[in-house]
Protein backbone atom coordinates (compact mmCIF):
# COMPACT_ATOMS: atom_id res chain seq x y z
CA UNK A 1 0.00 0.00 0.00
CA UNK A 2 2.60 1.84 0.63
CA UNK A 3 3.87 2.16 -2.60
CA UNK A 4 0.45 2.69 -4.20
CA UNK A 5 0.49 6.12 -1.92
CA UNK A 6 4.23 6.25 -3.16
CA UNK A 7 2.31 6.66 -6.74
CA UNK A 8 -1.24 8.29 -6.06
CA UNK A 9 1.28 11.72 -4.80
CA UNK A 10 3.49 11.48 -7.62
CA UNK A 11 1.21 11.27 -10.10
CA UNK A 12 -0.70 13.60 -8.76
CA UNK A 13 2.26 15.84 -8.65
CA UNK A 14 3.32 14.97 -12.41
CA UNK A 15 -0.54 15.77 -13.70
CA UNK A 16 -0.91 19.14 -11.77
CA UNK A 17 3.15 19.92 -13.61
CA UNK A 18 1.69 18.29 -16.48
CA UNK A 19 -1.60 20.42 -16.64
CA UNK A 20 -0.11 23.25 -15.59
CA UNK A 21 -2.45 25.69 -17.43
CA UNK A 22 -5.37 23.83 -15.92
CA UNK A 23 -4.31 23.69 -12.59
CA UNK A 24 -3.79 27.36 -12.11
CA UNK A 25 -7.42 27.70 -13.76
CA UNK A 26 -8.86 25.08 -10.79
CA UNK A 27 -6.79 27.43 -7.95
CA UNK A 28 -7.83 30.49 -9.73
CA UNK A 29 -11.52 29.64 -10.13
CA UNK A 30 -11.59 28.37 -6.20
CA UNK A 31 -9.58 31.21 -5.36
CA UNK A 32 -12.03 33.97 -6.37
CA UNK A 33 -15.00 32.16 -5.79
CA UNK A 34 -14.03 31.40 -2.19
CA UNK A 35 -12.63 34.66 -1.86
CA UNK A 36 -16.59 36.18 -2.97
CA UNK A 37 -17.99 34.01 0.04
CA UNK A 38 -15.34 34.94 2.62
CA UNK A 39 -16.00 38.98 1.51
CA UNK A 40 -19.68 38.52 1.95
CA UNK A 41 -18.59 36.58 4.94
CA UNK A 42 -16.87 39.29 6.34
CA UNK A 43 -19.70 42.21 5.29
CA UNK A 44 -22.28 39.61 7.05
CA UNK A 45 -19.97 39.46 10.13
CA UNK A 46 -19.23 43.08 10.40
CA UNK A 47 -22.70 43.79 10.07
CA UNK A 48 -23.95 41.57 12.35
CA UNK A 49 -21.30 42.53 14.78
CA UNK A 50 -22.62 46.15 14.57
CA UNK A 51 -26.39 45.97 14.61
CA UNK A 52 -25.80 43.72 17.61
CA UNK A 53 -24.10 46.75 19.36
CA UNK A 54 -26.73 48.73 18.55
CA UNK A 55 -29.76 45.89 19.48
CA UNK A 56 -27.64 45.69 22.81
CA UNK A 57 -29.04 49.46 23.75
CA UNK A 58 -32.23 48.55 23.01
CA UNK A 59 -33.10 49.40 26.58
CA UNK A 60 -36.73 48.96 28.16
CA UNK A 61 -37.91 51.31 31.22
CA UNK A 62 -40.42 50.69 33.79
CA UNK A 63 -41.17 53.74 35.30
CA UNK A 64 -42.38 53.16 39.13
CA UNK A 65 -45.23 55.28 40.56
CA UNK A 66 -44.20 57.30 43.38
CA UNK A 67 -47.09 55.29 45.46
CA UNK A 68 -45.18 52.04 44.83
CA UNK A 69 -45.34 49.92 48.22
CA UNK A 70 -42.03 48.05 48.80
CA UNK A 71 -43.89 44.90 49.31
CA UNK A 72 -44.97 45.59 45.14
CA UNK A 73 -41.58 47.13 44.38
CA UNK A 74 -39.98 44.08 45.66
CA UNK A 75 -42.53 41.69 43.90
CA UNK A 76 -42.03 43.82 40.72
CA UNK A 77 -38.91 42.87 40.42
CA UNK A 78 -38.41 39.54 41.10
CA UNK A 79 -41.40 39.32 38.00
CA UNK A 80 -38.64 40.99 35.95
CA UNK A 81 -35.41 39.05 36.85
CA UNK A 82 -37.57 35.89 36.36
CA UNK A 83 -38.61 36.55 32.86
CA UNK A 84 -36.40 34.51 30.99
CA UNK A 85 -36.36 36.85 27.85
CA UNK A 86 -34.37 39.75 30.33
CA UNK A 87 -30.83 40.01 30.56
CA UNK A 88 -29.93 42.82 32.69
CA UNK A 89 -31.72 45.12 35.37
CA UNK A 90 -30.82 48.34 36.44
CA UNK A 91 -32.47 50.05 39.20
CA UNK A 92 -32.86 53.59 38.85
CA UNK A 93 -33.79 55.28 42.03
CA UNK A 94 -35.66 58.86 42.04
CA UNK A 95 -32.43 60.48 43.40
CA UNK A 96 -29.75 59.30 40.55
CA UNK A 97 -32.47 59.92 38.26
CA UNK A 98 -32.35 63.33 39.57
CA UNK A 99 -28.35 63.60 39.41
CA UNK A 100 -28.94 62.11 35.77
CA UNK A 101 -31.11 64.81 34.37
CA UNK A 102 -28.92 67.07 36.21
CA UNK A 103 -25.90 65.72 34.23
CA UNK A 104 -27.50 65.74 31.14
CA UNK A 105 -28.97 69.76 31.01
CA UNK A 106 -25.82 71.23 32.80
CA UNK A 107 -25.47 73.74 30.29
CA UNK A 108 -28.82 74.54 30.64
CA UNK A 109 -29.15 75.86 34.38
CA UNK A 110 -32.69 77.27 34.24
CA UNK A 111 -33.93 73.78 33.49
CA UNK A 112 -32.54 71.82 36.76
CA UNK A 113 -34.24 74.74 38.42
CA UNK A 114 -37.53 73.92 38.11
CA UNK A 115 -37.41 70.73 38.47
CA UNK A 116 -37.34 69.18 42.37
CA UNK A 117 -35.24 66.13 43.36
CA UNK A 118 -38.39 64.63 43.37
CA UNK A 119 -40.54 65.11 40.53
CA UNK A 120 -38.47 62.62 38.75
CA UNK A 121 -39.62 58.82 38.73
CA UNK A 122 -37.77 56.12 39.54
CA UNK A 123 -37.38 53.29 36.75
CA UNK A 124 -36.02 50.07 35.96
CA UNK A 125 -33.86 49.35 33.23
CA UNK A 126 -33.90 46.31 31.36
CA UNK A 127 -31.59 44.82 28.76
CA UNK A 128 -33.24 41.83 26.74
CA UNK A 129 -31.45 38.96 25.75
CA UNK A 130 -33.11 39.09 22.65
CA UNK A 131 -34.50 42.35 21.52
CA UNK A 132 -36.84 40.83 19.03
CA UNK A 133 -38.84 39.89 22.58
CA UNK A 134 -39.28 43.62 23.58
CA UNK A 135 -43.07 43.71 22.73
CA UNK A 136 -43.83 40.85 24.92
CA UNK A 137 -41.85 41.74 27.66
CA UNK A 138 -43.38 45.04 27.71
CA UNK A 139 -47.04 43.72 27.28
CA UNK A 140 -46.27 41.77 30.58
CA UNK A 141 -45.50 44.67 32.67
CA UNK A 142 -48.13 46.73 32.04
CA UNK A 143 -50.71 47.42 34.26
CA UNK A 144 -49.07 45.93 37.40
CA UNK A 145 -49.24 47.25 40.42
CA UNK A 146 -47.07 50.24 41.27
CA UNK A 147 -46.09 50.86 37.45
CA UNK A 148 -46.30 53.93 35.85
CA UNK A 149 -45.32 53.47 32.50
CA UNK A 150 -43.64 51.20 30.08
CA UNK A 151 -41.11 52.59 27.77
CA UNK A 152 -38.88 51.86 24.76
CA UNK A 153 -38.00 53.71 21.55
CA UNK A 154 -40.76 52.82 20.05
CA UNK A 155 -41.37 52.49 16.37
CA UNK A 156 -37.64 53.54 15.49
CA UNK A 157 -36.79 50.86 17.80
CA UNK A 158 -39.01 48.45 16.17
CA UNK A 159 -38.15 49.58 12.60
CA UNK A 160 -34.63 49.16 13.47
CA UNK A 161 -35.13 45.52 14.61
CA UNK A 162 -36.64 44.70 11.38
CA UNK A 163 -33.93 46.33 9.45
CA UNK A 164 -31.34 43.86 11.38
CA UNK A 165 -32.95 41.12 10.97
CA UNK A 166 -33.69 41.83 7.03
CA UNK A 167 -30.05 42.45 6.90
CA UNK A 168 -29.09 39.10 8.26
CA UNK A 169 -31.63 37.00 6.20
CA UNK A 170 -30.53 38.90 3.18
CA UNK A 171 -26.82 38.03 3.96
CA UNK A 172 -27.78 34.39 5.07
CA UNK A 173 -29.51 33.91 0.98
CA UNK A 174 -26.34 35.46 -0.71
CA UNK A 175 -23.63 33.76 1.25
CA UNK A 176 -26.12 30.62 0.16
CA UNK A 177 -25.98 31.83 -3.48
CA UNK A 178 -22.45 32.38 -3.84
CA UNK A 179 -21.59 28.88 -2.25
CA UNK A 180 -23.76 27.69 -4.95
CA UNK A 181 -21.93 29.62 -7.38
CA UNK A 182 -18.82 28.36 -5.98
CA UNK A 183 -19.86 24.44 -6.11
CA UNK A 184 -20.75 25.08 -9.95
CA UNK A 185 -17.80 26.88 -11.06
CA UNK A 186 -15.49 24.96 -9.26
CA UNK A 187 -17.19 21.73 -10.45
CA UNK A 188 -17.39 22.74 -13.51
CA UNK A 189 -13.25 23.63 -13.55
CA UNK A 190 -12.99 20.27 -12.52
CA UNK A 191 -15.13 18.88 -15.05
CA UNK A 192 -13.17 21.02 -17.76
CA UNK A 193 -9.94 19.51 -16.60
CA UNK A 194 -10.99 15.60 -16.54
CA UNK A 195 -12.54 16.16 -19.88
CA UNK A 196 -9.50 17.41 -21.10
CA UNK A 197 -8.02 14.02 -19.92
CA UNK A 198 -10.32 11.66 -21.20
CA UNK A 199 -8.12 9.97 -23.36
CA UNK A 200 -5.80 9.24 -20.48
CA UNK A 201 -9.09 7.69 -18.69
CA UNK A 202 -9.98 5.51 -21.38
CA UNK A 203 -6.46 4.17 -21.72
CA UNK A 204 -6.22 3.41 -18.02
CA UNK A 205 -10.28 1.69 -18.46
CA UNK A 206 -8.64 -0.45 -21.33
CA UNK A 207 -5.47 -1.62 -19.44
CA UNK A 208 -7.51 -2.68 -16.39
CA UNK A 209 -7.19 -0.51 -13.71
CA UNK A 210 -9.87 -0.25 -11.32
CA UNK A 211 -12.53 2.97 -10.93
CA UNK A 212 -10.48 3.82 -7.58
CA UNK A 213 -7.19 3.67 -9.39
CA UNK A 214 -8.52 5.86 -11.96
CA UNK A 215 -10.21 8.81 -9.57
CA UNK A 216 -7.77 8.44 -6.53
CA UNK A 217 -5.24 10.92 -8.05
CA UNK A 218 -8.02 13.13 -9.56
CA UNK A 219 -9.35 13.54 -5.86
CA UNK A 220 -6.28 14.33 -4.95
CA UNK A 221 -5.80 17.31 -7.36
CA UNK A 222 -9.27 18.82 -6.71
CA UNK A 223 -8.45 18.51 -3.05
CA UNK A 224 -5.14 20.26 -3.45
CA UNK A 225 -6.25 22.80 -5.54
CA UNK A 226 -9.05 23.53 -3.78
CA UNK A 227 -7.30 23.56 -0.15
CA UNK A 228 -4.40 26.06 -2.24
CA UNK A 229 -7.40 28.64 -2.94
CA UNK A 230 -8.73 28.54 -0.22
CA UNK A 231 -5.43 29.11 1.62
CA UNK A 232 -5.19 32.38 -1.08
CA UNK A 233 -8.56 33.44 -0.35
CA UNK A 234 -7.97 33.64 3.58
CA UNK A 235 -5.13 35.66 2.64
CA UNK A 236 -7.22 37.78 0.89
CA UNK A 237 -9.43 37.68 3.96
CA UNK A 238 -6.36 38.23 5.88
CA UNK A 239 -5.80 41.91 3.87
CA UNK A 240 -9.02 43.06 3.63
CA UNK A 241 -8.96 42.09 7.69
CA UNK A 242 -5.49 44.48 8.05
CA UNK A 243 -6.65 47.57 6.10
CA UNK A 244 -10.16 47.62 7.96
CA UNK A 245 -7.27 47.73 11.19
CA UNK A 246 -6.04 50.58 9.86
CA UNK A 247 -9.11 52.09 8.66
CA UNK A 248 -10.18 51.68 12.67
CA UNK A 249 -7.64 54.00 13.84
CA UNK A 250 -9.69 57.32 12.50
CA UNK A 251 -13.36 55.94 12.53
CA UNK A 252 -14.08 54.45 16.04
CA UNK A 253 -17.56 54.64 15.99
CA UNK A 254 -18.86 51.05 15.18
CA UNK A 255 -16.25 48.32 14.70
CA UNK A 256 -15.75 48.20 11.36
CA UNK A 257 -13.79 44.92 11.36
CA UNK A 258 -13.47 41.34 12.25
CA UNK A 259 -11.07 39.94 14.55
CA UNK A 260 -8.59 36.84 14.09
CA UNK A 261 -10.30 34.13 15.54
CA UNK A 262 -13.24 35.24 12.60
CA UNK A 263 -10.54 35.04 10.27
CA UNK A 264 -9.66 31.62 11.06
CA UNK A 265 -13.51 30.29 11.27
CA UNK A 266 -13.71 31.70 7.64
CA UNK A 267 -10.36 29.86 6.02
CA UNK A 268 -12.00 26.83 8.03
CA UNK A 269 -15.09 27.25 6.29
CA UNK A 270 -13.54 28.44 3.13
CA UNK A 271 -10.99 25.16 3.60
CA UNK A 272 -13.79 22.68 4.18
CA UNK A 273 -16.43 24.06 1.34
CA UNK A 274 -12.95 23.74 -0.86
CA UNK A 275 -12.15 20.46 -0.23
CA UNK A 276 -15.45 18.68 -0.44
CA UNK A 277 -16.03 20.63 -3.47
CA UNK A 278 -13.17 19.47 -5.01
CA UNK A 279 -13.19 15.96 -3.85
CA UNK A 280 -16.82 15.49 -4.83
CA UNK A 281 -16.42 17.89 -7.92
CA UNK A 282 -13.97 15.35 -8.96
CA UNK A 283 -15.89 12.30 -8.76
CA UNK A 284 -19.03 13.47 -9.94
CA UNK A 285 -16.91 14.86 -12.99
CA UNK A 286 -15.17 11.40 -13.65
CA UNK A 287 -18.49 9.27 -13.28
CA UNK A 288 -19.71 9.37 -16.68
CA UNK A 289 -15.66 8.24 -17.52
CA UNK A 290 -15.91 5.38 -15.43
CA UNK A 291 -18.68 3.84 -16.69
CA UNK A 292 -18.18 0.50 -17.59
CA UNK B 1 -9.57 -19.25 -24.81
CA UNK B 2 -12.72 -17.11 -26.21
CA UNK B 3 -15.82 -19.26 -27.11
CA UNK B 4 -18.88 -16.84 -28.75
CA UNK B 5 -22.44 -19.26 -28.46
CA UNK B 6 -24.98 -18.01 -30.12
CA UNK B 7 -24.34 -14.37 -29.44
CA UNK B 8 -26.37 -11.31 -30.64
CA UNK B 9 -26.09 -7.35 -30.05
CA UNK B 10 -29.08 -5.52 -31.04
CA UNK B 11 -29.04 -1.90 -30.40
CA UNK B 12 -31.79 0.11 -29.56
CA UNK B 13 -34.01 1.03 -32.68
CA UNK B 14 -31.06 -0.52 -34.86
CA UNK B 15 -31.04 -3.34 -36.88
CA UNK B 16 -28.85 -6.51 -35.40
CA UNK B 17 -24.91 -5.88 -35.34
CA UNK B 18 -24.24 -8.91 -34.41
CA UNK B 19 -26.85 -11.89 -34.69
CA UNK B 20 -26.43 -15.72 -33.57
CA UNK B 21 -22.45 -15.36 -33.79
CA UNK B 22 -20.47 -18.64 -32.64
CA UNK B 23 -17.25 -18.62 -32.72
CA UNK B 24 -14.46 -20.96 -30.84
CA UNK B 25 -10.69 -19.17 -30.67
CA UNK B 26 -8.37 -21.96 -29.19
CA UNK B 27 -5.19 -20.92 -27.24
CA UNK B 28 -2.19 -19.11 -29.71
CA UNK B 29 -4.29 -19.32 -32.40
CA UNK B 30 -4.05 -16.44 -34.61
CA UNK B 31 -7.39 -15.21 -36.38
CA UNK B 32 -8.51 -12.26 -38.72
CA UNK B 33 -11.63 -10.63 -38.44
CA UNK B 34 -12.21 -9.15 -42.27
CA UNK B 35 -15.59 -7.97 -43.47
CA UNK B 36 -16.74 -4.77 -44.71
CA UNK B 37 -17.70 -1.41 -42.54
CA UNK B 38 -20.50 -1.66 -40.26
CA UNK B 39 -20.41 -5.80 -40.32
CA UNK B 40 -19.73 -6.24 -36.76
CA UNK B 41 -16.29 -6.52 -36.30
CA UNK B 42 -16.12 -3.44 -33.74
CA UNK B 43 -19.12 -5.28 -31.65
CA UNK B 44 -17.18 -8.14 -32.00
CA UNK B 45 -14.19 -6.24 -29.96
CA UNK B 46 -16.05 -4.68 -27.94
CA UNK B 47 -18.46 -7.48 -26.59
CA UNK B 48 -14.82 -9.37 -25.92
CA UNK B 49 -13.53 -6.31 -23.30
CA UNK B 50 -16.84 -6.41 -21.90
CA UNK B 51 -17.32 -2.57 -23.37
CA UNK B 52 -21.24 -3.60 -23.90
CA UNK B 53 -23.22 -6.65 -23.00
CA UNK B 54 -24.59 -8.88 -25.38
CA UNK B 55 -28.40 -8.82 -26.00
CA UNK B 56 -28.35 -12.77 -26.43
CA UNK B 57 -25.77 -15.32 -26.15
CA UNK B 58 -22.23 -16.35 -24.02
CA UNK B 59 -19.28 -14.94 -24.20
CA UNK B 60 -15.87 -17.19 -22.54
CA UNK B 61 -12.57 -15.64 -21.97
CA UNK B 62 -10.38 -17.66 -20.41
CA UNK B 63 -13.16 -20.28 -19.29
CA UNK B 64 -15.05 -17.69 -17.79
CA UNK B 65 -18.88 -16.71 -19.10
CA UNK B 66 -18.14 -12.80 -18.95
CA UNK B 67 -21.65 -11.76 -18.85
CA UNK B 68 -21.65 -13.05 -15.23
CA UNK B 69 -19.02 -10.64 -14.54
CA UNK B 70 -20.12 -7.83 -11.88
CA UNK B 71 -18.84 -4.70 -13.07
CA UNK B 72 -15.85 -4.51 -10.63
CA UNK B 73 -14.59 -7.30 -11.96
CA UNK B 74 -14.11 -6.13 -15.62
CA UNK B 75 -10.95 -4.41 -14.75
CA UNK B 76 -9.31 -7.84 -14.31
CA UNK B 77 -10.74 -9.52 -17.00
CA UNK B 78 -8.98 -6.39 -19.40
CA UNK B 79 -5.61 -7.03 -17.41
CA UNK B 80 -5.73 -10.57 -19.34
CA UNK B 81 -6.67 -8.27 -22.58
CA UNK B 82 -4.42 -6.07 -24.33
CA UNK B 83 -5.48 -4.18 -26.63
CA UNK B 84 -4.19 -1.89 -30.15
CA UNK B 85 -6.13 0.33 -32.47
CA UNK B 86 -5.58 1.75 -35.63
CA UNK B 87 -5.16 5.16 -33.57
CA UNK B 88 -2.36 4.27 -31.51
CA UNK B 89 -3.94 6.07 -28.61
CA UNK B 90 -0.64 6.98 -26.84
CA UNK B 91 -0.49 9.88 -24.33
CA UNK B 92 1.22 12.74 -25.98
CA UNK B 93 2.67 14.48 -23.17
CA UNK B 94 4.76 11.13 -21.69
CA UNK B 95 7.38 9.22 -23.09
CA UNK B 96 7.91 5.69 -24.78
CA UNK B 97 8.63 4.07 -21.43
CA UNK B 98 6.24 6.41 -19.45
CA UNK B 99 3.38 5.62 -21.88
CA UNK B 100 4.80 1.60 -21.91
CA UNK B 101 5.14 1.86 -17.91
CA UNK B 102 1.34 3.18 -17.73
CA UNK B 103 -0.04 0.30 -18.41
CA UNK B 104 1.50 -1.77 -15.47
CA UNK B 105 1.53 1.29 -12.86
CA UNK B 106 -2.17 1.67 -13.13
CA UNK B 107 -3.15 -1.76 -12.12
CA UNK B 108 -0.51 -1.50 -9.40
CA UNK B 109 2.27 -3.18 -10.41
CA UNK B 110 5.60 -2.62 -7.95
CA UNK B 111 8.05 -0.53 -9.75
CA UNK B 112 11.01 -2.88 -9.57
CA UNK B 113 8.44 -5.14 -12.31
CA UNK B 114 8.04 -2.07 -14.51
CA UNK B 115 11.57 -1.09 -14.51
CA UNK B 116 12.55 -4.68 -15.47
CA UNK B 117 8.97 -5.26 -18.24
CA UNK B 118 9.91 -1.61 -19.78
CA UNK B 119 12.90 -2.15 -21.58
CA UNK B 120 12.22 -5.68 -21.66
CA UNK B 121 9.35 -5.57 -24.26
CA UNK B 122 10.60 -2.11 -25.73
CA UNK B 123 13.56 -4.42 -26.89
CA UNK B 124 11.18 -6.49 -28.42
CA UNK B 125 9.57 -4.31 -30.32
CA UNK B 126 13.01 -2.26 -31.54
CA UNK B 127 12.62 0.62 -29.58
CA UNK B 128 15.32 0.61 -27.95
CA UNK B 129 17.03 3.34 -28.70
CA UNK B 130 13.44 5.83 -28.33
CA UNK B 131 12.36 5.05 -24.97
CA UNK B 132 12.91 8.84 -23.78
CA UNK B 133 11.02 10.25 -26.92
CA UNK B 134 7.60 11.22 -26.83
CA UNK B 135 4.75 10.21 -29.68
CA UNK B 136 4.98 12.95 -31.87
CA UNK B 137 8.60 12.30 -32.63
CA UNK B 138 7.86 8.86 -33.98
CA UNK B 139 6.73 7.65 -37.61
CA UNK B 140 3.70 6.00 -36.95
CA UNK B 141 5.07 2.74 -37.43
CA UNK B 142 7.09 3.32 -34.19
CA UNK B 143 4.17 4.91 -32.70
CA UNK B 144 2.52 1.40 -33.08
CA UNK B 145 5.27 -0.46 -32.06
CA UNK B 146 5.25 1.69 -28.46
CA UNK B 147 1.03 0.70 -28.57
CA UNK B 148 2.09 -3.11 -28.74
CA UNK B 149 4.59 -2.93 -26.27
CA UNK B 150 1.88 -1.42 -23.96
CA UNK B 151 -0.71 -4.06 -24.74
CA UNK B 152 1.65 -7.12 -24.23
CA UNK B 153 3.91 -5.53 -21.45
CA UNK B 154 1.18 -6.82 -18.85
CA UNK B 155 1.46 -10.26 -20.71
CA UNK B 156 -1.87 -10.85 -21.36
CA UNK B 157 -3.10 -14.15 -22.78
CA UNK B 158 -5.32 -12.78 -25.30
CA UNK B 159 -4.13 -9.66 -28.27
CA UNK B 160 -7.10 -7.51 -29.76
CA UNK B 161 -6.27 -5.73 -32.45
CA UNK B 162 -8.46 -3.55 -34.20
CA UNK B 163 -7.07 -2.15 -37.52
CA UNK B 164 -3.52 -2.07 -36.75
CA UNK B 165 -2.00 -1.09 -39.80
CA UNK B 166 -5.35 0.98 -41.22
CA UNK B 167 -2.62 4.28 -41.07
CA UNK B 168 0.54 2.49 -41.77
CA UNK B 169 1.80 1.72 -45.77
CA UNK B 170 2.19 -1.50 -46.88
CA UNK B 171 5.71 -2.22 -46.02
CA UNK B 172 5.31 -0.71 -42.04
CA UNK B 173 2.07 -2.84 -42.03
CA UNK B 174 4.31 -6.07 -42.34
CA UNK B 175 6.74 -5.04 -39.61
CA UNK B 176 4.32 -4.79 -37.57
CA UNK B 177 2.56 -7.74 -38.68
CA UNK B 178 5.89 -9.68 -38.48
CA UNK B 179 5.93 -8.44 -34.44
CA UNK B 180 2.33 -9.26 -33.86
CA UNK B 181 3.26 -13.18 -35.68
CA UNK B 182 5.88 -13.15 -33.27
CA UNK B 183 3.28 -12.28 -30.44
CA UNK B 184 1.57 -14.78 -31.30
CA UNK B 185 4.40 -17.50 -31.64
CA UNK B 186 5.33 -16.25 -27.80
CA UNK B 187 1.62 -17.95 -26.91
CA UNK B 188 -0.75 -14.67 -27.31
CA UNK B 189 -3.67 -15.62 -28.46
CA UNK B 190 -4.47 -12.84 -31.28
CA UNK B 191 -7.65 -11.42 -32.46
CA UNK B 192 -6.90 -8.64 -35.68
CA UNK B 193 -9.37 -6.82 -37.29
CA UNK B 194 -8.49 -5.96 -40.35
CA UNK B 195 -8.98 -4.19 -44.05
CA UNK B 196 -5.65 -5.15 -45.56
CA UNK B 197 -6.15 -7.50 -48.15
CA UNK B 198 -2.98 -8.39 -48.96
CA UNK B 199 -1.65 -8.89 -45.66
CA UNK B 200 -4.57 -11.54 -44.97
CA UNK B 201 -3.78 -13.20 -48.28
CA UNK B 202 -0.12 -13.38 -47.47
CA UNK B 203 -0.40 -14.55 -43.72
CA UNK B 204 -2.63 -17.78 -44.29
CA UNK B 205 -4.13 -17.50 -40.84
CA UNK B 206 -7.34 -18.28 -39.92
CA UNK B 207 -10.29 -15.74 -40.92
CA UNK B 208 -13.11 -15.25 -39.64
CA UNK B 209 -15.63 -12.95 -41.94
CA UNK B 210 -18.36 -10.96 -40.93
CA UNK B 211 -21.46 -9.69 -43.08
CA UNK B 212 -24.20 -7.75 -41.93
CA UNK B 213 -23.57 -9.35 -38.18
CA UNK B 214 -23.35 -12.93 -39.19
CA UNK B 215 -20.16 -14.89 -39.82
CA UNK B 216 -20.30 -15.91 -43.45
CA UNK B 217 -17.20 -17.69 -43.37
CA UNK B 218 -14.80 -19.08 -41.10
CA UNK B 219 -11.39 -20.89 -42.87
CA UNK B 220 -8.60 -21.99 -41.25
CA UNK B 221 -5.44 -20.80 -43.55
CA UNK B 222 -8.03 -18.28 -45.36
CA UNK B 223 -7.68 -15.70 -47.49
CA UNK B 224 -9.16 -11.74 -47.19
CA UNK B 225 -11.96 -12.56 -49.90
CA UNK B 226 -13.61 -15.55 -51.60
CA UNK B 227 -14.70 -15.14 -54.66
CA UNK B 228 -17.46 -12.67 -55.50
CA UNK B 229 -17.44 -11.62 -51.96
Amino acid sequence: MGLRVGYFAAETFINLKRNLLMTIAAITTVWISLSLLGGMMMIGEIGNHAFSKWEGQVELSVFLRDSITPDQQKELASAISDMPEVGNVFFESKAQAFEEYKRMFEDQPSLVQHVSPDALPASYRIKLKDPNSIDAVKSRLVGRPGVEEVNFGGDVVKRFLKVAKLFRTIFLVLIAVLLGAATILIANTIRLAVYARRKEIGIMKLVGATNWFIRVPFIFEGVFEAALGAVLATAVIFAAKLGLDQLQLTNALIPVTVDGGFVLRVFGTLLGTGVVIGALGSSVALRRFLEV
Amino acid sequence: MIRLENVSKIYKGSVAALSEVSADIQKEEFVFLVGPSGSGKSTFMRLLLKEEDPTEGRIYVAGKDIAQLPNWRVPYLRRNIGCVFQDFSLLSNKTVAENVAFALEVIGRPRHVIHQRVPEILDLVGLSDKINNRPDELSGGEQQRVSIARAVVNRPPVLLADEPTGNLDPATSSDIMALLERINQSGTTIVMATHDHAMVDQARKRVIELEAGKIVRDQARGVYGMGGT
